[in-house]
């Protein structure tokens, strides 16, 4: 159950300003979407489960330390930028 | 000469090779179809100015007696989720709508570098979330074959561009069926890799544990030849791996020597599908049987829980990638001057559509304090438990079967204020994504002028055997020789 407080809490965590329609709204669809991701707590897991040793082994060698010189040139694409710094809002 | 835009890959190449046409017509008359049918169905969102430029440097190249790069002439479509140098990349997103990348995805790269020429981006669900291409805020696209209809997602643009004949073959990507849900309902071919083939450097990340980017062709053999082209190790991406002993193009399946492959039917899912698609899919596989497979029912118990795990992990993923767009260092214009951090950041991230905002909301409550281990952690368990039963099943299949989608496309708007009916689109295609198996969208059938795209899954790196398997299926079927009158 999402009450309407909870999901103004998400909102506020996810950085995300909302209208009093989408407020409405949402919390009756995203309701639904988390009862039907409760689904999850019908199968169990014992604890000592055996849980798939991965076959991704290769995927985690890790590369090469080297130093590469930057190819990008972001300053002809970056907005808010000033003397090499960006420019942002005031943090309070 | 007339209508180059219904020619495969290999008639292009050649075609330009050998003088028949040039490289410009190619193009030209490329441009000049856009122009016409795309108005209709709002594939693109981006043409590329400077295509015909390019093209004339190939017709020049190939002048002076250049020996000509397996992909040279051909036009590509790419998915505006995947970084194009100096080519507008909106993720069909307001919050991106000026973003131009000052880098090419490594597979754009890579296509570049064989002769491809990318002639526009095409239009997608707003940063990949969605199955019907509804979700863009630049217009939604139809379906080629009935316009009332929806063409699927969230690659919508790259399947839709790539059957009313305006590209040769398209890119998209692949979250969740992405590439394969619009690939059915557009009567195309559309290919998911295993997890890491292909390099996702430069695709706009949203849920980067489960995402491949894929291709989109008329014809199975088309798929592959993008797909020799954009595979293989990149420094960028380090989930990426060496293939240079998985080349996927270099022979051809021999029918008469592997007859005997055994196919699994995976009855949940089959079984799940509308009246039509099951029909549909039956009387494809009874044609397969007359090439010699053998095929039985399969099972795969944790399929009822696939959904659940997927959008679990897809939401998480996405409220942890999206956090990065804090419209500062690109964006729209919104002057941060006299903003106080937290609310500039909120009030610029309100500008996301109504799906993402969604998205990235179920991502935050699923990782939140209290629920990681009752969703999260269980999402995990359960895509490694699919994993496990996918891998057994391997040990007695070849390859496994069944609907891309379990429902014929649908009118536009029909589902849209249900976000869940939404997500059950996808659900025969997630399994792939949750496994990191490649899997193939291709056309069986029609039912009352909508397509049906059939599945077929293979365990990971057996891309040679998937495909190739494939382009037998879609012969002993062929019905990809007509398309849309548009």
């Amino acid at each position: 159950m999402i009450t309407k407080d909870q999901l103004k809490h998400l909102s506020k965590l996810s950085k995300i300003d909302l209208t009093e329609t989408e407020f409405e709204t949402y919390t009756k669809q995203i309701e639904k979407i988390i009862k039907y991701l409760d689904k999850l707590d019908e199968i169990s897991f014992e604890e000592n489960n055996p849980s798939l040793v991965l076959s991704f082994k290769k995927l985690s060698e890790l590369r090469e330390d080297t130093i590469i010189e930057p190819t990008l040139n972001i300053d002809q694409i970056a907005k808010n930028l000033k003397d090499k710094f960006v420019r942002g809002p005031v943090i309070s | 000469m007339s209508n180059l835009y219904t020619l495969n890959i290999e008639q292009v190449v050649n075609g330009i090779k050998n003088g028949e046409f040039t490289s410009e017509e190619y193009v030209s008359q490329i441009i000049e179809r856009i122009k016409k049918v795309d108005k209709k169905i709002n594939s693109f969102i981006t043409i590329n100015d400077n295509a015909l430029v390019q093209a004339r440097q190939i017709d020049k190249k190939i002048r002076s007696g250049w020996t000509v790069d397996s992909l040279a002439g051909i036009v590509v479509g790419v998915k505006d989720n995947i970084s194009t140098a100096g080519l507008k990349t909106t993720c069909a997103s307001k919050m991106l709508s000026d973003y131009v990348p000052p880098y090419d995805a490594t597979v754009i790269k890579r296509l570049k570098d064989k002769g491809a020429i990318i002639i526009g981006k095409l239009n997608l669900d707003e940063f990949a979330m969605g199955s019907t291409t509804e979700w863009s805020s630049y217009g939604l696209t139809r379906n080629p074959w009935n316009l009332d209809y929806v063409c699927g997602g969230s690659s919508g643009g790259s399947a839709a561009s790539v059957a009313a004949q305006l590209c040769t073959a398209s890119l998209g990507s692949d979250t969740g069926g992405s590439v394969r849900c619009p690939s059915s309902f557009c009567s195309v071919v559309g290919f998911k890799p295993t997890y890491g083939l292909v390099s996702r450097y430069g695709l706009v990340s949203y849920s980067n544990s489960l995402e491949q980017i894929g291709s989109i062709g008329r014809t199975v053999s088309d798929v592959k030849k993008i797909m020799e082209v954009i595979s293989g190790k990149d420094t960028n991406d380090n989930t990426t791996i060496d293939t240079k002993n998985n080349n996927i193009n270099n022979n051809h399946y021999d029918l008469e020597q592997n007859n005997n492959q055994k196919i699994g039917l995976l009855k949940e899912l089959i079984n799940g599908a509308d009246e039509p698609v099951y029909q549909c899919i039956y009387s494809a596989i009874d044609k397969f049987n007359e090439f010699g497979f053998t095929s039985e029912e399969s099972s795969l118990k944790s399929s009822e829980y696939a959904l659940a795990s997927y959008y679990t992990i897809a939401t998480a993923e996405a409220s942890s990638n999206l956090a990065r767009f804090d419209n500062i260092r690109y964006g729209f214009e919104l002057n941060p001057d006299d903003y106080e951090w937290n609310t500039y950041f909120s009030k610029a991230r309100g500008n996301f559509g109504d799906e993402v905002k969604r998205r990235i909301i179920v991502g935050s409550f699923v990782l939140s304090s209290g629920y990681y281990g009752k969703y999260y952690l269980k999402a995990q368990r359960v895509k490694d438990l699919i994993k496990i039963e996918l891998k057994n099943l391997f040990k007695e299949y070849d390859l496994l079967l069944s609907p891309t989608v379990p429902v014929l496309p649908f009118k536009i708007g029909e589902k849209i204020d249900d976000p869940l009916k939404m997500y059950l689109i996808d659900i025969n295609t997630v399994l792939a994504n949750l496994a990191g198996i490649p899997a193939i969208s291709i056309p069986i059938g029609f039912k009352n002028g909508l397509p049906i795209g059939l599945q077929i899954m293979a365990d990971e790196f057996q891309e040679k055997k998937l495909l190739d398997i494939a382009e037998v299926l879609e012969k002993s079927i062929n019905i990809n020789t007509s398309y849309p009158d548009l």
